[in-house]
């Protein structure tokens, strides 16, 4: 009798499903969070008698079979890539992708990241980096006696110098895009890095077909719906204890077989 | 050995199936695409003595339930629920067509619309549906019909069967058509994008099903047990040499 086992790959997969979403509920306020959904299949099935297979010499075939299941396993981890909502904020350098793309950050052993968090500061230098210190790809510095920083929708950070009338182009932020974003590895402080899942990166500038715009003074918070969070976290208790439920009746059952005179 | 015995252990045996089965629906009740499944009996009746017929308990099959699960928004584009008895046609790593509900699809790097596997979803022409590069709005009509901002892309392949019941599960959320073909005519089925149907298995239902497999088993124990004391008794008073 395989009912404890199955209530087993029940259990564990109930497990998973609860500790995805409260990742997710955890990370409700996290700039640039993108939500994840835990996906379960079911496992093979045993075949005790085969559908299709002749039932008598007559040549009457079984119309229906006995197939009975393993359970469930949990297949993927799905990360969702909506747009989360726009918070405005007071900071020149807090800037949203409204749409497609991803920063790209340069990490200190030299490769690439990628983030949609665009909460960017100035460092003792004058060049845009993220909370961590890691500047922004194409590297862009921004002159010390600016007195304000504008950056418009195609990316273009302008810097107003104080005695002169037209404002200093500093650079051009570069958005990459991604033919699979969900395929991104996560790698956490709100960084992707590139897999052979996610594709290799097109890069261009914000505003350009099929990538997204920049809005300046925004942050993009992340997308989790906590509504729906907390009405999946429920049904996950409670496929979770009906799980134990039949643990615990598969267990009688064998106890009873066990007082078998 | 006696009758009562065997018949008793026909019952345990199939009740202890049913208990699988029922463990497994109550494991997938929230598998995405799961069709609860059900489990048939029938008597085989022998008649040793005539006039008494005797009946054994065979689990005859089990039969999946066909009623459709609830659909869940979940606003991802690729994300599509079915409602109507159709199913969506996935190759898998064999090579051969096997058919799902679970709609949680995903994209390659190359742009071939896929499953959670990995395995490509089939589109009318036989082939995977690839978004051409650059398109990111991805309309999916209801029946199918895949779209882009430059125009339609493909067609998502929806198989309805002359026999819906005759579909066996394989796991992974796989149904193989044994020995079917789809009708052709897939005009009773709707695919609704940004949602997906979840498992159907009716947990109040399970559970009470769950309370009667249990209550049986101990019941056909019982009897066993029962039978055992009367043989006991019967030894013990019969062979008593006097």
């Amino acid at each position: 009798m395989k009912a404890m086992a199955i209530a087993a790959t029940g259990m564990a997969a109930q497990e998973t499903n609860v500790n995805v979403i409260s990742n997710n509920i955890a990370n409700s306020s996290t700039t640039g969070f993108k939500a994840q959904r835990a996906e379960f299949q079911d496992l093979l099935y045993e075949n005790i008698r085969r559908p299709g297979s002749d039932a008598s010499d007559a040549g009457t075939i079984v119309p229906t079979g006995i197939q009975i299941g393993g359970g469930v396993r949990t297949a993927a981890v799905y990360r969702m890539h909506g747009q989360g909502d726009l918070k405005t904020t007071d900071n020149p350098l807090d800037i949203a992708i409204v749409g497609r793309g991803f920063f790209q950050i340069q990490m200190p052993d030299g490769t690439t990241s990628y983030t949609r968090a665009g909460s960017l500061q100035l460092n003792a230098q004058g060049v845009i980096v993220t909370p961590d210190g890691n500047p922004v790809l194409p590297q862009i510095t921004v002159p010390i006696d600016a007195t304000s920083v504008t950056i418009n929708a195609s990316g273009q950070v302008e810097a107003s110098i104080d005695g002169q009338v037209t404002p200093t182009v500093a650079g051009q932020l570069q958005l990459a895009n991604f033919v699979n974003p969900p395929g991104l590895e996560a790698t956490g402080d709100n960084m992707f890095k590139e897999t052979p899942a996610s594709g290799s990166p097109t890069t261009a500038a914000p505003g350009s077909t099929g990538f997204g715009s920049i809005r300046q003074f925004t942050v993009e918070s992340s997308n989790v719906n906590i509504v729906s969070q907390i009405t999946d976290l429920i049904s996950a208790q409670r496929a979770y204890e009906m799980n134990s439920r039949t643990v615990k009746t598969a267990d009688e059952m064998m106890q009873a077989l066990n007082q078998l005179k | 050995m006696e009758s009562p015995l065997l018949i008793a252990l026909s019952g345990a045996d199939a009740l202890s199936r049913r208990m699988d089965m029922v463990a497994n629906n109550i494991a997938n009740s929230n598998t995405v695409g799961y069709r609860a499944q059900d489990m048939l009996f029938e008597t085989q009746t022998i008649t040793p003595t005539p006039g008494q017929p005797l009946d054994f308990v065979v689990d005859r099959s089990t039969y999946n339930d066909l009623a459709a699960g609830p659909v869940q928004q979940t606003g991802n584009p690729l994300d599509v629920a079915l409602t109507g008895p159709g199913y969506l046609s996935v190759k898998d790593a064999t090579g051969a067509t096997v058919y799902t509900r679970a709609g949680a699809l995903k994209m390659n790097p190359d742009g071939s619309i896929v499953d959670a596997l990995g395995n490509p979803v089939l589109s009318d022409g036989g082939d995977a549906v690839t978004i051409p590069d650059g398109i990111s709005n991805i309309a999916i009509a209801g029946d199918g019909t895949v779209s882009g901002e430059k125009g339609v892309i493909g067609k998502l392949a929806i198989a309805e069967f002359p026999n819906p019941q005759g579909l066996v599960p394989a796991g992974n959320g796989y149904f193989k058509a044994d020995k079917q073909t789809p009708t052709g005519d897939a005009s009773n089925t709707r695919v609704i994008q940004g949602s997906l149907e979840n498992s159907n298995v009716q947990p109040v239902r399970e559970m009470t099903q769950m309370l009667e497999v249990s209550r049986q088993y101990q019941a056909v124990v019982n009897i066993m047990n029962q039978e055992h004391d009367r043989i006991t008794n019967a030894i013990k008073t019969l062979g008593k040499v006097s």
